[in-house]
C-alpha cells in the first residue's frame, strides 16, 4: 500500500461510485463523511515511510506511487494539507445535509481534493500544473451542473486557468532543465515574468480577480464558498511549493516584491469594494479576495530570508479559522437563498424577523473573516498585522484597510437584514437541524477566538511540519 | 528543399485558418478552420517527436473539435453567450467595422510576432524559426480570439488555438510521453467542458 493510492486513489474510485448514488442524498453523504472521517483520521495517525506496528501485524505506508515513468510522493510531512482537506469536506458534507444543494456537489467536491492533491504530489513537480487544471475544470463543471447555468464569470475562470498553464509548464521547464546563469538577466527576467503571470492568474490575484465576485452571483452560495476556500488554499499551497522546489528564487528580492505587491492590492481592492457592496455573495467575494491578500502578505514576508519561512506557517491556522467561517457564511447564505431566491441587500431586507440564526450567522462569520476580535481569525491576523507593521508597514495599512473594509460592509448587511418588514413570509423559518449547526458554528467561532491555545499551536504546528518537510 | 517549402506552406494556411477564426460568422466553417490548425500542429510536432506521438496531438485536436461541433449541432436554441454571431445564422447582417478592426489588430500583432521571435529563439534555441513563429502566431491569436469574441463557442476554439500554439513550442523542447497525454487530456477538458456549458446554456435557454 502506499500513500498516495490511499489518499488520493480511493477517494478518486469512491467520488466515482457515488455519483452513481447522488438519488440518495443522506445515504451518499453519510458515506462521503464517513470516508472523510476515515482518510482525516489516517492522516493523522498513520506515519508515511515508517514502519508501524499494530499488535501482532506490521506494515509500512511508501509514499511513492510510480504511474508511466513518474511518480506521486507523498511524504509524512505533508499529511498536515491532507488533514485540511479532508476536514473541510466532512464539515461542508454536514451543511449539505440540511441546505437544498444538488447531491452530485458530494462526489464532485471529493474528485476536486483528489485532483488539488495530485496535483501537489506530482513528480517532477511542474506536472502538477497539469493537474491543478483538470481541477480547475472541474471545478467548473461543479459550478454549471449545480446551478443549472452559465455565466461569464465561470468562463472567465476557466480561460484565467488555461491561461496560466502554458506560463507556468514553460517556467518549470526552463528552472528544471536550462542552467540558468544568476547573471544571465534575459533568461533570469524571463522566468520570472512567466512565473509571476501564471501565479497570478491561478492565484485569482490582481488585475484577474474579477471572476471572483461574478461566479458568487452565478452559483450556489454553498458551493461557491467551498470554492472560495479549496481554490485560494491549494493554490497558494501550490505556489510555496513551487517557488520552495527552485533554488534560484530563495531571498529572491523579485518573489518578495510580487507577493508584497499582490498583497497590498488585492486587501485594499477587496476591502474598498466590501466596504461599497449591494449583494451578499458579492461581500463574501470581496472578503476572500482580503483573505487572498493577506496570504500574499504572508508569504511576502516569510520569503525574505531562510529564518523568515517559519512565519508562513501562519497561513495553517488562518485557513482552518477561514474555513470554519466560510462553512457557516455558505450554510447560512443558502438558507436565505432558498427563501429570498436572491441574496442582494435589496432582497433580505428583514430577514431576521423569520431566520434570526442565519442572519446572526453571517453577521458572525463576517466578522470572523474580518479578523475580529473574540472570533477565531483574530489570533492569526493579530500575528499577521504586528509582523506587517514591523516589517511592512503599507502592507500593514492595506491589511486594516481590508479588515475595516469587510466590517463597514458586514455592518451594513446586518442594518439591512434587522429592518422591519411587514409583509414577509411568517412560515418560513430555520429548520431545527439548521439551527443546531447554526448554533454550533457560532459557538466554535467564539471559542476559537477566546481559547486560541487550543487550535493556533496544533494548526501551527502542522505548517511548520509541512513547509519544513515541502 | 521540398519540407522547407512544406513548412512555409502550412505556416500560411495555419495563418489564414486563425485569421478566419478571428473573423468568422460561422461556427461550422469555424471548427474546419481549427481542424486545419491542427493538422499544421501535427506537421510542426512532427519535426521534434515520433509520428506516432505526433499522431496524438491531430487526433485528439481533432476530437476536441468534433465534441464542440457535435454539441453545437445539437443546440436548438442559440443566444449570443453560446455563440457570438449566432444572428448572422439566421439571414441577418453583421457590421464590417468590428471584423475590420480585428483584422488590421491581427495584422499590426503578426507583424510584432515576426519582428520578436528572435528573442524567443534566444531563450529556446533548439526551437526551428517558421515553427517558433507558427507557435506563436497560434498562440497569441487564440488570446486575441478569447479576448474579443466571448462567448462559450469561440473560448473554446480561441482556448484549444492558444493550446495548440503553446504545444508547437513545447515539443520542441520536452518530448515526454506522459506530458503529450497529458497535454492531450487538457484539450480534451477544454473541449469538453465548453461544450458542457453550451448545452447547459441551451437548455437554460429553452
Amino acid at each position: 500500500m502506499n500513500a498516495p493510492l490511499i489518499w488520493i486513489g480511493i477517494p478518486a474510485i469512491v467520488a466515482f461510485i457515488l455519483l452513481g448514488l447522488t438519488r440518495w442524498k443522506r445515504l451518499t453523504a453519510s458515506i462521503a463523511i464517513f470516508l472523510e472521517l476515515g482518510l482525516t483520521g489516517l492522516a493523522w495517525i498513520l506515519p508515511v515511510g515508517k514502519l508501524t506496528q499494530f499488535g501482532i501485524f506490521a506494515f509500512e505506508i511508501n509514499p511513492a506511487w510510480s504511474i508511466l515513468g513518474r511518480k506521486f510522493v507523498l511524504q509524512s510531512s505533508d499529511r498536515p494539507i491532507i488533514v485540511i482537506l479532508n476536514l473541510a469536506l466532512i464539515l461542508w458534507f454536514i451543511g449539505a445535509l440540511e441546505c437544498d444543494i444538488h447531491p452530485r456537489f458530494i462526489p464532485l467536491g471529493i474528485g476536486l481534493s483528489a485532483l488539488m492533491s495530485a496535483a501537489l504530489f506530482i513528480q517532477p513537480f511542474y506536472y502538477g500544473v497539469i493537474f491543478l487544471f483538470i481541477a480547475m475544470v472541474l471545478a467548473v463543471v461543479m459550478l454549471a451542473n449545480i446551478s443549472g447555468q452559465v455565466g461569464v464569470g465561470m468562463i472567465r475562470f476557466l480561460i484565467f486557468q488555461a491561461l496560466s498553464l502554458p506560463f507556468l509548464l514553460l517556467a518549470g521547464w526552463m528552472v528544471s532543465n536550462l542552467e540558468i546563469n544568476p547573471n544571465d538577466t534575459f533568461q533570469l527576467t524571463s522566468v520570472s515574468l512567466m512565473i509571476s503571470l501564471g501565479l497570478s492568474l491561478i492565484l485569482a490575484v490582481f488585475p484577474f480577480h474579477s471572476w471572483l465576485d461574478m461566479v458568487s452571483t452565478e452559483s450556489h452560495p454553498f458551493l461557491v464558498s467551498y470554492l472560495f476556500f479549496i481554490i485560494p488554499f491549494m493554490t497558494n499551497i501550490f505556489s510555496i511549493l513551487f517557488i520552495q522546489q527552485n533554488p534560484l528564487f530563495n531571498n529572491s528580492l523579485w518573489v518578495v516584491a510580487f507577493f508584497r505587491i499582490n498583497g497590498f492590492l488585492m486587501t485594499m481592492i477587496g476591502g474598498l469594494e466590501a466596504a461599497f457592496h449591494h449583494h451578499l455573495g458579492k461581500l463574501m467575494s470581496y472578503a476572500i479576495m482580503v483573505e487572498i491578500g493577506m496570504i500574499q502578505l504572508i508569504l511576502g514576508l516569510g520569503f525574505v530570508s531562510a529564518e523568515n519561512r517559519s512565519f508562513m506557517a501562519i497561513i495553517f491556522p488562518l485557513i482552518f479559522a477561514s474555513l470554519i467561517s466560510l462553512v457557516m457564511l455558505g450554510l447560512s447564505m443558502s438558507i436565505l437563498q432558498s427563501h429570498f431566491k436572491d441574496l442582494s441587500l435589496s432582497s433580505i431586507t428583514g430577514s431576521e424577523k423569520n431566520f434570526p440564526l442565519a442572519t446572526i450567522a453571517v453577521f458572525i462569520s463576517l466578522l470572523c473573516l474580518a479578523g475580529f476580535p473574540i472570533t477565531a481569525e483574530f489570533p492569526a491576523y493579530l500575528a499577521i498585522w504586528q509582523s506587517l507593521f514591523l516589517n511592512f508597514p503599507l502592507g500593514g495599512i492595506s491589511a486594516l484597510v481590508g479588515s475595516l473594509g469587510i466590517l463597514i460592509g458586514c455592518v451594513r448587511t446586518l442594518a439591512v437584514m434587522m429592518r422591519t418588514e411587514e409583509t414577509m413570509d411568517q412560515m418560513a423559518v430555520e429548520t431545527s437541524y439548521q439551527k443546531i449547526l447554526l448554533g454550533v458554528g457560532i459557538l466554535v467561532i467564539f471559542i476559537m477566538g477566546i481559547f486560541p491555545q487550543i487550535f493556533v499551536p496544533i494548526t501551527f504546528n502542522m505548517g511548520i511540519t509541512f513547509l519544513g518537510g515541502g | 528543399m521540398f519540407i522547407q517549402t512544406l513548412r512555409w506552406i502550412a505556416l500560411v494556411i495555419s495563418t489564414l485558418a486563425i485569421l478566419y477564426n478571428l473573423i468568422g460568422n460561422d461556427w461550422r466553417k469555424m471548427g474546419l478552420a481549427s481542424a486545419i490548425e491542427f493538422g499544421i500542429i501535427f506537421l510542426f510536432a512532427s519535426l521534434n517527436l515520433p509520428i506516432s506521438l505526433a499522431l496524438v496531438k491531430l487526433l485528439e485536436g481533432w476530437m476536441a473539435i468534433a465534441i464542440l461541433e457535435t454539441t453545437m449541432s445539437t443546440i436548438s436554441v442559440m443566444d449570443e453567450a453560446i455563440f457570438d454571431n449566432h444572428f448572422t445564422q439566421m439571414g441577418r447582417k453583421e457590421f464590417l467595422s468590428p471584423r475590420l478592426f480585428r483584422l488590421f489588430l491581427a495584422i499590426l500583432v503578426g507583424i510584432a510576432i515576426v519582428a520578436n521571435s528572435s528573442l524567443v529563439r534566444i531563450l529556446f534555441p533548439s526551437l526551428n524559426s517558421l515553427q517558433t513563429i507558427t507557435g506563436l502566431y497560434l498562440l497569441v491569436f487564440g488570446i486575441l480570439m478569447i479576448s474579443f469574441r466571448q462567448s462559450i463557442y469561440s473560448s473554446a476554439i480561441g482556448l484549444l488555438t492558444f493550446m495548440g500554439g503553446f504545444e508547437v513550442l513545447f515539443v520542441g523542447l520536452e518530448s515526454s510521453v506522459l506530458l503529450t497525454g497529458l497535454l492531450a487530456l487538457v484539450d480534451l477538458a477544454i473541449a469538453s467542458v465548453c461544450a458542457y456549458l453550451l448545452y447547459v446554456r441551451s437548455e437554460a435557454l429553452r
